[in-house]
């Protein structure tokens, strides 16, 4: 595998966990999205009960996908990352944080 | 006459009016200089008016159909809205390809509003071609919202720049 794929999956890894990124839902459930000035990068989880498979796709500004990584075809510890990746990706765009910070600030008023 | 010659050769006068001539030679030229530079300004302020108006017309176009695809997806018209979907990510591109001076924030935008729809339209084909259920409308229009507030935001910051 490329190693800016590696640097790629880290930085977007370490910006999601710090929240400098603004990770999107879309139409789809499974897929989340983030924007910069050139390029888009989705992020999207296609795991059944067997087994975890998750998709990177870089999109340029016409939408068109000019590089993918799946976690069946990287190393053990790239695939954890991609799914860590998701995991933070799908977070930052429910606004899990948000939500939990509000339910405990209702649970200490009662 | 003869006195007037006397009186310009006996008090150098000759030689005082061609240094006084060159020192406004120096001054028209620079003069010439300053109009031309502020014409060649006032012309590149004109075209990037004009491109901005262009853009303004564009994007007022492509959020009409974000629009229309936000009623075609309250209607079910499934068939329909891949040709709208490639309407509209042409126009978008077609901005960021004429516009490459465009803010960080608005590359960013209008590169959003790409993936978003092509996500849609790849969702919409896949089920056109495997004759899956319907997606849910609402859930489509809650992304196509959040697009065209987007995209209005960019219309009105490129607005306010016309004729800055």
């Amino acid at each position: 595998m490329n190693s800016k794929f590696t640097q790629l999956i880290n930085q977007l890894h370490e910006k999601t966990v710090n929240n400098k990124i603004n990770w999107e839902e879309t139409a789809e459930e499974n897929i989340f999205l983030v924007s910069f000035s050139d390029y888009s990068v989705e992020i999207a989880d296609y795991s059944d009960e067997s087994h975890d498979l998750y998709k990177l796709r870089i999109y340029n500004k016409e939408g068109k996908i000019v590089d993918k990584i799946s976690s069946d075809n990287c190393s053990y510890l790239t695939a954890n990352e991609l799914k860590e990746v998701y995991e933070n990706a799908r977070r930052k765009a429910m606004g899990a944080d948000e939500a939990l910070g509000e339910l405990l600030e209702s649970l200490n008023e009662i | 006459m003869r006195t007037l010659f006397q009186f310009i050769i006996e008090n150098n006068i000759g030689d005082i009016a061609s240094v006084l001539g060159l020192f406004l030679a120096i001054i028209g030229f620079g003069i010439t200089i300053f109009t031309v530079r502020k014409a060649k300004f006032a012309v590149l302020e004109v075209r990037n008016d004009i491109i901005k108006i262009d853009t303004i017309s564009i994007l007022s176009e492509a959020r009409a159909t974000m629009e229309e695809i936000e009623r075609l997806h309250r209607e079910k018209a499934w068939r329909i809205l891949p040709d709208r979907y490639t309407v509209l990510k042409k126009s978008l591109i077609s901005v960021q390809g004429a516009n490459p001076d465009l803010s960080k924030e608005h590359k960013e935008s209008l590169n959003r509003a790409v993936g978003q729809f092509t996500i849609i339209k790849n969702k919409i084909e896949n089920i056109l071609s495997t004759h899956a259920d319907s997606p849910d409308a609402s859930k489509l229009n809650k992304i196509v919202t959040k697009q065209i507030d987007n995209l209005t935001q960019v219309l009105e910051e490129i607005k306010n720049t016309v004729g800055r």
